[in-house]
């Protein structure tokens, strides 16, 4: 009877904690999406900032808004979303990087904010995946940890993946081959 | 005609005209920085702290004219950040005061001015400066040095064999014989006055070593006046670190404010677009007794509540919520039974994880605060630091 009562007592621990785990990841991925939607409405500015200036760059102005269209129609699972999220987060990257070969551009002050604003955002996104990892990675210890893993194959919860750089993106923006 | 004065009678006049500002005296305080003021000659490197001193107790003092007056000659210094000084302060005396503008006719008219950074020095740069500036100030000192030790050393002597003479005295003309327990129950007053002597001679001497060779030090390392250096600052500085102190939760209690603070060695300034001040402070607790600043010896007891260097600066990120990163030892994980200090945010560094525990109200903007680039260099900065780092980023 009392190792009855024990062995609940821990199951509704167990199942508390995964539950707890997996809202958490929940939680964490619905922070990352506030924060690529928050990026979203910057990117129509910086595209009318620079488009008067960079005439030379339309075609990864277009390129940028097409992404940004793309994601925003929400037609696209989650694994097109992550990268098509990271293609603008790297065509995004390329504008920043041409922007230093317009002085005109850089000594704006508009322009100045908006970057500074980009910058922020980019920073808060790479704190909220970060979080998300932390998350995951928890949830998924939790899936593959004695006696969780018991409760959590009974509850049919699966791993799940975590925001990984893409390997274009771990490289260095070379400047030098945008500007040519 | 004025008597010269010793430079160790300069230091004592400055430290006692420093003490009564600080306890309120500020007539007292008038009167020996005016004393000061004309028999130092103005080459000397204490002659603005003495300037400065006398503003303050003018303006405390209700002497607004001389203080004005004072404070506008420093205004028209040679020295830039003397003259900086100046006019800052002139505009707290005087509201009508316009501080002058200066032109500088290649600066970008939408920039915002940003205050030069400091270039690094290398260790060699220092040991050629230490040759150069600092030498003869180490001889000066450490001749000072040896003398105090000494001096410490016979009164301690002296205090020994003084009570020794007076047990055998009472010994004799009583007939009995001394324990040495009686000799030590004897030895209390001479020993305490010895503690005094040795106090006032250890703030002597430390203030030369302050005067001399921190403040040279300082003035190495922002080589284009960023930096300023002050032995002690002045009370609506004081209550400005209280409040930091208070509201950063190093202290146990948000709401427990210490009742003395005592801060020297201050250096503050702006480093890029970044205001910085810290300084060495002893923050105490008062139990019992009358509550007031002024009144120190009122207290029934005193607990130290910090003690260390505090600094002190404005974050470059935008933030709304708090972050407190602490010691990863026992003190930092009973931290939330003592205050509120958020949810317990593990980080992905192993290593700055094992130094450190930090607890935030926002997972992501503490994660936001915390790059992985601070958060190697806070790993780098406790190992050559070996003290406990404390850091709290919270919105003023």
């Amino acid at each position: 009877m009392l190792l009855g009562c024990i062995a609940f007592i821990v199951g509704v621990r167990i199942y508390n904690g995964l539950v707890y785990l997996k809202n958490q990841v929940n939680k964490s991925f619905s922070s990352v999406d506030v924060l690529l939607k928050k990026r979203w409405d910057l990117i129509p500015n910086l595209v009318a900032v620079v488009k008067h200036h960079m005439e030379f760059e339309q075609q990864t102005l277009a390129e940028v808004t097409r992404l940004r269209s793309q994601v925003m129609s929400g037609g696209v699972s989650a694994e097109q979303r992550l990268t098509l999220e990271n293609q603008i987060s790297r065509s995004m990257g390329n504008i920043v990087a041409l922007i230093e070969n317009y002085p005109d551009l850089k000594s704006d002050q508009h322009v100045n904010q908006l970057l500074a604003s980009i910058n922020e955002t980019e920073e808060q996104i790479s704190a909220a995946r970060r979080f998300y990892n932390a998350a995951v990675t928890e949830y998924n210890n939790a899936l593959e940890m004695f006696p969780s893993n018991i409760v959590a194959s009974y509850m049919r919860y699966r791993s799940k993946e975590l925001f990984v750089t893409p390997a274009e993106e771990r490289a260095n923006v070379n400047v030098g081959e945008l500007l040519n | 005609m004025t008597k010269p004065l010793s430079l160790n009678e300069i230091d004592r006049l400055y430290i006692q005209g420093d003490r009564n500002l600080h306890q309120g005296k500020f007539p007292a305080a008038v009167a020996i920085f005016e004393q000061l003021l004309e028999t130092v000659d103005s080459s000397e490197e204490i002659y603005f702290n003495i300037q400065r001193g006398l503003i303050k107790a003018y303006q405390q003092n209700q002497q607004l004219e001389q203080a004005i007056a004072l404070c506008q000659s420093i205004a028209q210094s040679n020295v830039a950040s003397t003259a900086l000084w100046g006019q800052n302060f002139l505009t707290t005396l005087d509201p009508n005061y316009q501080k002058p503008i200066e032109i500088e006719p290649e600066a970008s008219v939408s920039q915002p001015k940003t205050a030069p950074s400091i270039k690094l020095k290398t260790l060699e740069q220092f040991k050629q400066y230490c040759q150069d500036n600092l030498l003869e100030h180490l001889q000066t000192l450490e001749k000072s040095r040896k003398r105090t030790l000494i001096a410490m050393m016979i009164a301690g002597i002296i205090c020994l064999f003084m009570t020794w003479c007076f047990c055998l005295l009472i010994s004799s003309f009583w007939g009995v014989d001394i324990s040495v327990l009686f000799y030590f129950y004897c030895l209390t007053i001479p020993a305490s006055a010895w503690i005094i002597f040795c106090r006032g001679c250890v703030q002597v001497y430390g203030l030369g070593f302050k005067r001399n060779i921190i403040e040279s030090i300082v003035d190495f390392i922002s080589d284009r006046g960023q930096l300023n250096y002050a032995a002690h600052l002045f009370i609506e500085n004081k209550r400005q670190t209280i409040v930091a102190l208070t509201r950063s939760q190093i202290l146990r209690n948000e709401l427990e404010e210490p009742d003395y603070l005592e801060q020297e060695d201050c250096v503050y300034g702006t480093i890029g677009d970044t205001d910085i001040f810290f300084a060495e402070i002893l923050a105490k607790k008062a139990k019992g007794g009358h509550l007031d600043e002024f009144e120190r010896e009122s207290y029934l007891s005193q607990s130290i509540l910090f003690r260390g260097l505090f600094f002190e600066a404005r974050f470059a990120k935008n933030f709304v919520s708090r972050t407190f990163v602490m010691p990863n030892d026992f003190k930092g994980k009973i931290a939330p039974l003592h205050n509120w200090r958020g949810d317990l945010i593990k980080l992905e560094d192993p290593e700055f994880d094992h130094t450190f525990r930090v607890y935030g109200d926002s997972q992501i903007e503490s994660r936001y605060i915390l790059s992985t680039n601070l958060m190697s260099r806070l790993v780098e900065f406790n190992k050559k630091a070996r003290r406990k780092v404390y850091l709290s980023l919270f919105i003023v």
